[in-house]
């Protein structure tokens, strides 16, 4: 019975589509996912950052983009990024 | 010794409630907790983010320093990394799911009907169910005793060659 799916099964089940990610620090990532490891480092496909400073929000696009794992906090699978909510 | 069902119990019994995490960024999110592992990784449905975000020198002068904004966010289905747990909080009860609601289905537009190839399971209609008489013995049974005739053959009538069903087809007239 216990917890059906694992965190990480439901990261797996995401590879191949769009996924938001919030990093630890005001930066947010949103692309679709390639792959992703037992760090969860992950690399990211078609990838728009999004940076939030005191001067106002940056946006940066990237083809492809590998993220260290440790600086992740948060997960939204199926997101297009905070301008989807 | 601790009691034999500690292991990852208290989180077991948390799972499907309404909680509020609070991480290590100052961040708190409240969702429903539909999964964990051993990481304290965390999957939270209908998450909401709240921030606390001072504002600073921009709005300084205008509404006074110091002052908190809390900034609330809606993200939907969440995967909390756990490295970045600071606390768990119960924020309320598993949503009440009506077990009626669950279990009894709306009635749909199809319809129900056995379903099968070619020919049905029962006989078609007008025609008695019929079973097709052994025309002769099977080897090693004593044949028919004389004056025996299969039903279906009228009486003068010859004994049917071995191979030939004894009822005639349907429709067919035995001979007058």
């Amino acid at each position: 019975m216990a917890s059906q799916i694992l965190p990480l099964e439901l990261i797996d089940r995401c590879i191949g589509s769009r996924i938001w990610v919030i990093m630890k620090s005001d930066r947010e990532f949103s692309g679709i996912l390639l792959g992703f490891d037992d760090f969860v480092n992950m690399v990211l496909e078609d990838v728009t950052e999004y940076e939030t400073t005191l001067q106002g929000k940056k946006k940066t696009h990237l083809a492809q983009t590998l993220l260290n794992g440790n600086n992740i906090c948060m997960l939204i699978p199926g997101s297009s990024g905070p301008e989807d909510t | 010794m601790p009691p034999p069902k500690s292991k990852g119990g208290k989180m077991l019994s948390l799972i499907n409630w309404r909680l509020k995490v609070t991480i290590n960024d100052g961040r708190a999110l409240t969702g429903q907790m539909l999964a964990f592992d051993r990481h304290m990784n965390l999957v939270l449905a209908d998450c909401e983010e709240f921030r606390r975000v001072r504002t600073k020198k921009k709005d300084a002068g205008e509404v006074g320093s110091g002052q908190e904004q809390e900034i609330k966010r809606t993200l939907g289905l969440v995967i909390l990394r756990g490295e970045t747990v600071v606390s768990i909080s119960v924020e309320g009860p598993p949503p009440v799911v009506d077990e009626d609601k669950k279990n009894a289905l709306p009635v749909g537009p199809g319809r129900g009907m056995p379903a099968g190839r070619g020919m049905g399971m029962m006989p078609p209609i007008g025609q008695p169910p019929m079973r097709p008489p052994m025309g002769f013995p099977p080897g090693g049974m004593p044949g028919p005793p004389p004056g025996f005739r299969p039903p279906g053959f009228p009486p003068g009538m010859p004994f049917p060659p071995p191979g030939f069903t004894g009822a005639p087809p349907p429709g067919f007239q035995p001979p007058q």
